[in-house]
């Protein structure tokens, strides 16, 4: 358990007291449950920091502060349905009111809410490291090893086409798999979480017409490293989920925009 | 080493307070032992059995896994602060009571803070949303159904819907649209 | 007697409390100076503790003290079981249980304890402890037919193949039987996993000294049964110890066992009476308190071309855990009801409880019929199919007749039961134009519906002693405190016997009053409640002692109204005179003339013990309706109809309640939960909420119950046990329904998602292999 807490009053003082031992503490869903694996002697509380949880639109994008909780995402008017759609997983409302989405980034959790939808449409995080303010994709940052940078927000994109689902036995277990599919002008990009294993990501490009079988039969033999069988299924039920799913998120996108993938 | 220790101001149950806290001590711990507020129950201690759910700034929360220390200048209610000075019950409450929607008691208190918020609204939720906005409390003794009825009745009730209120029992075979992929 | 409040739909007493949130549950009563006791628990399934280095863990500041296994001076074997003592050895419970052990037989067993002044330092210290334990490790196993092999690992000396329990039935000859011409023979291996209670309150105690005694106020179904038992595990006299029970946050047979009052009160008393408090986190909970035996069935039938049973066999093996709890009670039950559910005049059955390295299994809602009833339903369902017959009219072919007799239990069947709860149930689910509409439906959507039935009864008799004790104390002003050894544990226990004794006395509701918290000291000496055995029982001591009651009431107003006691009645509290309905006095007047009367002033109570011997079937079905989404693997429950014949209802309301209640664990059970074991170090998977599947408010559809009453002959007020009925019959329902929608009956559970999908894939209905 901790020692230690740190109210931080902006993101500047939160990243001034980064150091190796400390942690920061966004909603507290994941930190602050009994047996949470963060270990920490400080605490860096964000609660009150200024400016972190505002929504704001910019033409085609939106701009969500890191500390907007996931009930601000579904209530508010700006943020794309996409979104909400996947901040609506998380089934307990009592803890919607106090998980933010920079926590469920960063918690890079094989389960995450919030990490294939926001990897399939390339979503652009705002870290400060030290200094430094910088922009990222998404997908560079969760094959990082980052512990250092503050989230500080995330920018989505408004216009883009998405389809997403979640298995998991009861609406408040642990997922299975969580999958989004974003169709782009290009392509369709597909991210996955797979409970145990990761987040991965593929795309899937527009030649030829996407059939059920073929999709099972990807990821029948695609080399996904760590797949294991496991209390939350085997592997061979694992694959079998992840194509019926890619297949069925892709004919959604195309009924939705009479597009061919 | 020396425990941290800050002064927590905010309002309970319609009354300015302040109280001195460890730091890391959870709101849960900070109402039912300094406040003597034992409604607020401990069932699991990692925010998934909505037990000792709470409402701060009028939304529900998870009062075991949120700090004490960011409860400065809020304002909770737990289940002691609906009922009034004399006794007097809320509808919720009420309702709870005439629909049998209490068995053991020990998930009530979370339960009536969550519904008490869902009809504060003042919308009209469909069955499936209600469901899910109150899916964040586990019961093992009612399997929900006539929790459910209190809930929807004094929704139904609050929003003039009287009528549409007492059919609410007679509806439990539900009819289902043609088969349509699960969501 | 007046029949004003039973069969009412009467508000429980506790409820508004409750709404109001002032009811005290264990931990609202607890000082806060209390110590906390955190168990060190075992991290090997099997082995030896050789030595436990205390040291760094007693300098953590807060530590007050750090015992170990070693700490026992004297090794005091224990039963846990809730069950009433038996003074034959022979019929007594395994006491194979320590305070402590320095032989852990499972992963969680018991091996030392942490004493604090914190939460925080208790698990500081506890941490740095459970890395100073000194294992030699054994080899483990984990299932119960691989334990009874020559070379498995021997937990129990005196129990070789790790048996503790088996029984046979034997009745005709089956090997004559079978060579009948015509039979068709049905096999099936049935299986059910371990779950379990998830009472949304943990388990709880807290001990203090007073005088030369210790107080242990615990969070319990059975409070007397633990004082003989802390008894029994300190090896001092049983009256040295006072139990009070408070209200409980359900129990569900997890505190139907003692479970750590024996080691909370000895450290209360090493610590010189300190006040201290156990909560059991819900972790520990899960692996360390009790699961339901996960029991395995092989099930063979033969039918005549007309459908009736020629000869049956049944086998069962019963995974009991490390420690005998309630040892073979479990599945003996399942045994006995066999031939029971569906006569037939030759029948072998044998079952085994054996020990593994498992959690302990003890008794949870249903005590081994709810997996009975799954291995007996499927079976039904399986040979109906196999001779091509309506599966309903299949079971009532089949079922117990009226009229049938047990001999062994004196149980009869005074009523058509089974087929009155059918034809209930089917109109209100729209059984059969669903099963018109559901015939070859092509597509990856489908529905199905079935229906499935359970075997039950109420109590004990005559397998242990059946007894209940009721007081009642009655005030000055005409009111009543009544006491009773049966405990509310959320199921209303105390509303119904306040509508009993409300109607048996002639007194109006609002004045009787439940003294609901069971204190040793005070409270007329019950088992408890289990076995559906609360309403049945409790009733007949309520009767018996109401009536003392009302003699001795007319006895006195006799004396204050001349008129003769066989001409009097009480009616809403009112003394009446029969012959002309004249009001003679109220209640109030008499009980207060009668206190204070200088002639024979007397305060009036009665108090009695009444031995029950009689039992009760409680029979009734389970309608089901499924959607399956084949491609997804996935099965969702649409409607759900529980049909009971519980007796003379006494309160709709709460009935009710107890029927959702059980329909809601019966769900769980059927398609998503399952404890699961690391097979290759004997370590629990998923022991927490997350990842242990319960269901929330959004996998349920809305529950339905309904009631056919029969009045039941044998009982005090016509009822007969529905605590646990509802439970059994869900499973085999939804797994038979499952069946009837896309045609693959599955023989295990849960239903989940994995679980279809190998059995989707293995028939064929999904195809996840292609050529490349």
């Amino acid at each position: 358990m901790a020692k230690t807490l740190l109210m931080a009053k902006n993101a500047a003082e939160a990243i001034d007291a980064k150091i190796a031992s400390a942690a920061f503490l966004a909603g507290g869903t994941e930190v602050n449950r009994l047996g949470s694996t963060v270990e920490a002697e400080t605490l860096i509380s964000l609660k009150k920091c200024e400016g972190l949880n505002s929504i704001k639109k910019d033409g085609d994008k939106v701009h969500i502060g890191s500390m907007c909780t996931f009930q601000d995402i579904v209530e508010s008017e700006d943020v794309p349905a996409y979104l909400k759609e996947a901040a609506l997983f998380m089934a307990s409302r009592t803890k919607r009111n106090m998980a933010t989405i920079g926590g469920n980034i960063a918690a890079r959790r094989s389960d995450s809410y919030l990490l294939p939808v926001l990897c399939a449409v390339d979503a652009e995080l705002s870290l400060l490291t030290g200094d430094l303010e910088e922009s990222k994709n998404i997908n560079l940052y969760i094959n990082e090893e980052n512990d250092d940078s503050l989230i500080t927000g995330i920018t989505v994109p408004e216009s883009v086409q998405v389809a997403s689902k979640r298995y998991a036995n009861t609406a408040q277990s642990h997922a299975v798999i969580t999958m989004s599919a974003a169709s782009t002008a290009e392509c369709v990009k597909l991210a996955v979480a797979v409970k145990n294993t990761g987040i991965l990501s593929f795309n899937l490009s527009s030649s030829g017409r996407l059939t059920e079988e073929a999709a099972v039969a990807f990821f029948k033999n695609y080399e996904i490293k760590d797949i294991e069988d496991d209390m939350f299924g085997s592997v061979d039920y694992k694959r079998y989920l992840l194509g019926i799913t890619a297949y069925d998120l892709c004919k959604q996108l195309i009924a939705e925009s009479g597009k061919e993938v | 080493m020396d425990n941290q220790y800050k002064v927590v101001h905010c309002t309970i149950n319609g009354k300015e307070v302040s109280q001195i806290v460890d730091v890391r001590a959870s709101l849960t711990d900070m109402l039912r032992n300094d406040y003597r507020l034992t409604s607020v129950k401990k069932g699991c201690e990692v925010g998934e059995c909505g037990a000792c759910t709470v409402i701060i700034n009028g939304e529900s929360f998870n009062s075991c896994i949120y700090l004490a220390v960011w409860a400065e200048g809020k304002e909770i209610w737990t289940l002691e602060g609906l009922t009034g000075p004399g006794g007097e019950l809320s509808d919720i409450q009420q309702a709870f009571i005439d629909e049998g929607a209490i068995q053991c008691g020990f998930c009530s208190p979370g339960f009536i803070l969550t519904s008490w918020e869902i009809v504060n609204s003042g919308r009209e939720y469909t069955d499936d949303e209600l469901r899910k906005a109150l899916s964040g409390h586990l019961c093992r003794c009612t399997g929900y159904e006539n929790i459910f009825r209190a809930v929807k009745k004094t929704m139904l009730r609050r929003l003039g819907k009287n009528e549409e209120a007492e059919l609410v029992n007679s509806q439990g075979i539900t009819e289902y649209p043609d088969p349509m992929p699960f969501k | 007697m007046s029949n004003k409040y039973i069969g009412q739909a009467v508000k429980r007493l506790d409820a508004r409390d409750k709404a109001m949130g002032r009811i005290k549950y264990a931990d609202d009563l607890c000082d806060k100076g209390a110590l906390i006791i955190r168990v060190l628990h075992s991290t090997v399934a099997n082995g030896i503790v050789k030595s436990i280095d205390t040291t760094e863990a007693e300098k953590v500041p807060g530590v007050v003290k750090v015992f170990t296994c070693f700490d026992l001076k004297e090794k005091h074997y224990y039963p846990t079981a809730g069950h009433p003592w038996s003074t034959d050895p022979a019929h007594q419970d395994i006491a194979d249980r320590l305070i402590m052990t320095d032989r852990p037989l499972f992963y969680g067993d018991d091996i030392g304890a942490v004493v604090a002044e914190n939460e925080v330092a208790a698990s500081q210290a506890l941490s740095i402890l459970e890395k100073a334990v000194v294992y030699e490790e054994l080899p483990f196993v984990l299932e119960a037919q691989e334990a009874m092999e020559e070379d498995a690992p021997l937990l129990h000396e005196k129990y070789p193949n790790n048996v503790l329990g088996h029984s046979e039935v034997h009745m005709g000859n089956v090997e004559e039987a079978i060579k009948e011409p015509g039979l068709t023979k049905v096999e099936g291996w049935y299986e059910t996993q371990p779950v379990q209670h998830c009472h949304i309150e943990n388990f709880i105690c807290y001990a203090y000294g007073e005088g030369d005694r210790t107080v242990i106020v615990s969070s319990t179904q059975i409070p007397h049964i633990v004082r003989r038992v802390v008894g029994q595990a300190t090896g001092m006299d049983w009256g040295k110890f006072r139990i009070i029970k408070p209200y409980i946050g359900g129990g569900f047979g997890n505190k139907q066992d003692v479970l750590y009052e024996p080691l909370t009160a000895w450290i209360s008393i090493q610590l010189g009476g300190r006040l201290v408090k156990l909560d059991v986190p819900r972790e520990e909970t899960f692996i360390c308190n009790r699961i339901r035996h996960a029991i395995k069935y092989h099930i063979t039938s033969w039918m005549r071309p007309d459908g009736s049973f020629a000869a049956r066999t049944f086998k069962a093996w019963c995974n009991n855990g490390a420690y005998s709890s309630h040892c073979h009670a479990i599945a003996a039950k399942g045994l006995n009801a066999f031939p029971q559910l569906y006569p037939c005049d030759n029948f072998d059955g044998e079952t085994w409880t054996v020990y593994t390295n498992r959690s302990v299994a003890g008794a949870m809602r249903g005590y081994g019929m709810p997996q009975a009833s799954y291995a007996f339903e499927c079976h039904t369902e399986d040979c109906a199919r196999a001779m091509g017959m309506d599966p309903l009219e299949f079971r009532r072919q089949n079922l117990m007749p009226v009229g049938y007799y047990h001999a062994f239990s004196k149980n009869e069947l005074y009523s058509d039961s089974f087929n009155q709860c059918f034809d209930k149930g089917a109109e209100i689910i729209g059984y059969f134009d669903k099963v018109e509409k559901y015939k070859n439906q092509t597509g990856d959507i489908r529905r199905g519906i079935a229906v499935s039935t359970y075997w039950y009864n109420t109590a004990v008799y005559p397998i242990a002693l059946e007894t209940s004790s009721c007081r009642i104390v009655m005030n000055q002003d005409g009111s009543v405190q009544f006491q009773l050894g049966e405990t509310e544990i959320g199921q209303g226990a105390d509303t119904v016997a306040a509508q009993m004794i409300a109607d048996t006395v002639g007194i109006p509701l609002d004045m009787v009053h439940p003294m609901s918290c069971q204190d040793t000291d005070i409270t007329p000496f019950g088992t408890g409640v289990y076995a559906s055995r609360g309403t049945y029982t409790l009733g007949f001591s309520i009767k018996q002692t109401s009536m003392l009651l009302k003699e001795k009431i007319l006895e006195a107003a006799h004396q204050f109204t001349r008129m003769p006691v066989f001409n009097l009645d009480i009616v809403d509290g009112m003394i009446i005179r029969k012959t002309d309905g004249r009001e003679l006095m109220t209640i109030g007047e008499l009980a207060l003339s009668k206190l204070y009367t200088t002639e024979g002033s007397q305060h009036l109570t009665a108090e009695s013990t009444y031995q029950i011997k009689s039992n009760a079937y409680s029979f009734g079905c389970c309608f089901a309706e499924v959607e399956v989404d084949i491609p997804m693997c996935r099965a969702r429950l649409l409607n759900i109809v529980n049909v009971h014949d519980c007796g003379q209802v006494i309160n709709p309301m709460l009935a009710e309640g107890q029927v959702h209640g059980g329909q809601s664990m019966g769900i769980g059970y059927a398609l998503s939960e399952k404890l699961m074991w690391d097979t290759k170090t004997g370590k629990p998977l998923n022991n927490n909420l997350l990842d242990y599947k319960m269901s929330s408010f959004m996998d349920h559809p809305r529950l339905n119950a309904a009631f056919v009453e029969n009045y039941e002959p044998t009982s005090a007020y016509g009822t007969k046990g529905l605590g646990e009925p509802p439970v059994c019959p869900v499973a085999p329902a939804i797994r038979n329904a499952i069946g009837q929608a896309t045609g693959i009956y599955i023989n295990e559970l849960p239903l989940s998602p994995h679980t279809l999908f190998r059995e989707f894939t293995e028939a064929g209905l999904i195809d996840d292999s292609f050529a490349e």
